[in-house]
């Protein structure tokens, strides 16, 4: 019993790493290498913690998918579109993972603790570069190429209705999800659910200012989001030593 | 709850498979992209200053 509870680890240990690292660049893509391992790794040792098929958010990120292939299908510059689309490969799999093989708080922290890493890391490096670089603020940004207002939103208004249902719906399903867990006296997990509930409402209004799922961060953020609030709704593992 | 596999398995295998062609193909992906203007910033976002509206609009993407 104790090594399928450190089994069941796996998932969202192989999250935590690529949240926690992704911001690092050092010739190689360790993020995405440590979390490609450790979802391996979780598909040989973990048991699946989703049982019921068809689940509602399955089926609108198959939607959007299907709009995202349509989209570069039919672009007049397939091959950058396929190029700027690559986030939603580990995006795909980071929700995959965090809804078939995580559930229970014990993951659900590691998670919330490497996406604490990564943003802890993240605020840090960008308050050393303006400390070196005192008196420029725009300067300092520019050095770091913190993209904030120079993406097009081209994938997403480019599919238009076809590609915004989708995510509208599988948005609106985490927030509804999370809302419910959260109004829940009797469930273990309503804190997280009440913190989901905030990210989610933090990601939507960002939405309204400037959000583009060229950036890698956003689809990380919707995969991540959703598959947390995926995984609230699955039962929790046996504890080690029980 | 039903007791059928939901498939899970299958779609994190082939999500696996996509993530490790991304990694063999990323370093000629990358210079793709920069060939069309794109740069690579921060948290691996791709940016193009050259799609600026007030630097052309698009037109840089139809080169």
């Amino acid at each position: 019993m104790e090594a399928e509870a450190k089994r069941v680890l796996i998932a969202p240990a192989a999250v935590a790493v690529f949240l926690a690292t992704d911001w690092l660049w050092v010739g190689v893509d360790f993020s995405l290498i440590a979390l490609t391992c450790g979802a391996t790794a979780a598909l040989v040792l973990s048991p699946e913690s989703r049982q019921s098929p068809w689940p509602w958010p399955d089926l609108w990120v198959i939607a959007f998918a299907a709009s995202l292939v349509l989209s570069i299908l039919l672009s007049g510059h397939a091959r950058l579109s396929l190029l700027l689309s690559s986030p939603f490969i580990p995006a795909l799999l980071i929700y995959l993972l965090l809804s078939r093989f995580v559930s229970g708080p014990r993951g659900i922290r590691l998670v919330l603790a490497g996406l604490s890493i990564g943003a802890l890391c993240i605020a840090a490096s960008v308050l050393l570069d303006a400390s070196l670089q005192p008196g420029d603020p725009a300067g300092s940004i520019g050095t770091l190429a913190i993209p904030l207002l120079v993406v097009p939103n081209d994938i997403l208004s480019r599919q238009g209705m076809v590609g915004a249902l989708p995510v509208a719906a599988v948005l609106g399903w985490g927030v509804k999800r999370a809302y419910q867990t959260a109004r829940r006296a009797d469930h273990p997990e309503r804190l997280f659910a009440a913190g989901l509930l905030g990210a989610f409402a933090a990601f939507s209004l960002a939405s309204f200012v400037e959000l583009t799922f060229v950036r890698y961060w956003v689809a990380i953020m919707v995969a991540t989001l959703i598959g947390l609030t995926a995984a609230l709704e699955q039962p929790s593992p046996p504890i080690a030593g029980v | 709850m039903s007791t059928r596999p939901s498939g899970g398995r299958l779609a994190t295998l082939l999500a696996i498979i996509a993530s490790v062609i991304m990694l063999v193909i990323a370093p000629q992906a990358k210079l793709a992209l920069a060939a069309n203007g794109y740069s690579q910033g921060y948290w691996s976002v791709y940016y193009c200053y050259d799609c600026l509206p007030s630097r052309g609009g698009w037109r840089a993407l139809q080169k």
